[in-house]
This record gives structure tokens, sequence and C-alpha cells, in this order.
């Protein structure tokens, strides 16, 4: 538990960040992100993900919209 | 009214009859074992806000349903949270559906200038656990007179309604469910719904437990006494 202004915590917070490793599949394998190549990166970056409520709520109103 | 969410057709959450679902986004409590956290969170509502559904297109749909489904359930998210619930909930009679309202019970005020209007056919409350824990399992903003009041009010109102509470092995101690036992004394229907650790709120739930068959038996034991229909839903 830190005590202190939350500048200070943030400031201890920040020193006690450490590097986080993405790993996801664009080529058929899971690979590190931070190896893959520029098109690759690019590709990854302009995912949409599955949103399961955005997906049902869009298939409703196809449905439902004004005609 | 915000409508998050519609699931077209229930033949569970609306008692003996057929139904479809409303989901509100936005909750007062902040339930560990959610399992809509995409409908309580702000930051996760904010992801799914462009796809909110017009009422206009859900009457659209409703008006398709008249003479084939019998109501509609109201959920959430906190359903009472809503301003304009009401005259949401007048419009969805008018076409001559039932109404079911879920509600967490911190809103009783709201809860009873709905229920006494007359337009809501069967009211839902969430029994979370014993009072005293209330505020570590669902968050600060609860009030537990609050809570208090809306039980004692939907019991003695005589509307048609039920209690029910989602059961969670590390939760519900023998001692626990035994004070819930005393809150619920009284009510007309109440449900033991098994915790399924899955998809919930905080992600430490998800290492927590449901129960088994026969544990589930032994609880609803705890409550055949004082309720006049006790049932599992698993």
């Amino acid at each position: 538990m830190q005590t202190g202004t939350r500048q200070e915590d943030l400031q201890v917070v920040q020193s006690q960040r450490t590097r986080c490793e993405v790993w996801t599949r664009v080529m058929g394998y899971f690979r590190p992100v931070s190896h893959f190549n520029v098109g690759k990166k690019s590709e990854h970056y302009s995912r949409k993900h599955f949103v399961e409520c955005a997906t049902a709520n869009q298939s409703f109103m196809a449905q439902y919209a004004d005609v | 009214m915000l409508i998050s969410g519609i699931q077209q057709f229930t033949l569970l959450d609306y008692p003996d009859k057929t139904a479809c679902i409303v989901f509100t986004p936005g909750c007062n409590f902040r339930c560990g074992f959610c399992h809509n956290p995409e409908f309580v969170l702000p930051e996760e509502i904010e992801q799914i806000k462009d796809s909110f559904i017009p009422e206009a297109a859900f009457f659209r749909f409703l008006e398709e349903r008249q003479g084939l489904l019998d109501g509609v359930v109201i959920t959430g998210g906190e359903p009472t949270l809503m301003g304009d619930l009401l005259p949401f909930i007048e419009k969805i009679k008018e076409m001559g559906f039932l109404v079911k309202l879920d509600s967490n019970g911190n809103t009783p005020q709201i809860l009873k200038k709905i229920v006494e209007t007359g337009l809501v056919d069967y009211v839902a409350m969430d029994i979370k656990t014993i009072l005293p824990k209330y505020k570590e399992l669902v968050g600060s903003r609860v009030r537990e007179a609050h809570i208090q009041e809306a039980i004692s009010f939907i019991k003695d109102h005589g509307i048609d309604h039920e209690f029910r509470s989602t059961i969670i092995k590390e939760v519900h101690t023998p001692d626990v469910l035994q004070g819930m036992a005393v809150l619920v004394e009284g009510a007309r229907r109440y449900f033991l719904q098994n915790f399924r650790p899955e998809k919930t709120l905080d992600p430490a739930f998800e290492h927590y437990h449901g129960f088994s068959e026969s544990e589930l038996y032994d609880i609803r034991e705890l409550f055949v006494p004082v309720v006049a229909e006790v049932g599992i839903r698993s």
C-alpha cells in the first residue's frame, strides 16, 4: 500500500512498470507482436475484436431499424 | 430509455411465461460475480454504446410479437436507474404485454413508485448476501436500509414476486445462507442460482466455485420452511 500524494504514488507505479509482451497470431501460430514486420503489426492494430453484444444488437437493428 | 441489449426469446426469465428481455446499461452495484459486466462497467458500456438499440426499433420488434409472447422482462444493469423507465413500461403495457422488472433493491423509492402504478406484473429482486456483508460483495453504493426496505415492500405489497440469489461456495457459507433465509422469510418464491465461474466482472471470481447438485438440494432445505416455493436454477 502506497502512501503519499496521488502524483507520488503514480511515480512509484511508473517506476515499477515492466515491459508487457503481447502474443497473438496473424500467420497461423503465436508470436510476440513486437517481432512482427510492419505489415503484420498494422494488421494487428487494425483488428476489430468480436463483441458479442454489439454484434447481436447490429443484427437486431438490421431487422428492426426504420424501413 | 437506453437499451443495451435485447434477447428476443426466453422461457427461463419469466416463470411460466414466454418473454423477451430488455437490458439497460449502468448499475449502482459492482458484484464481482456479475455475468453482464458489459452492461455495468462504464468503460465496457462505452465500447458498446454505439450499438444501443433505439426504443422505436424495440417497439417495432414488439409489434411483431403481439399474440406470440406473453411478457417483457426488463433487466440490466439496474433498470430503475433509467429516468424514463415508467413511460417505457406504460408503452409496453399498452401493447398488451406483461412486464417483469428485475432490480437489486437499492432504489426502493423508484421501485415503489413503479410497482404502485400497477403497471408491473412481476418483480424479481436479488438477495446478494446478508445485509452486513453487502458492501463487501457489491461495493460502496449499497444502502443496507434500502435493501431491507425493498424486501419488505415487495413481500407486503402483494405483487407477484420472486427473490433470487446467485450462490458461490466461497461467499455463501452456511451462516450466510441461514441469514439469507431470514431475509426472505414469508416470500412467495425464492430461486437459488448456482454460480458458474465463466465470465465475471472481477476476474478473481473466475477461480471461485458453485455448489454441487446435492449441496444445492441441501441448501434448498434451509429455505423450504420459510418460502412458499423454492426453486433451483443451475
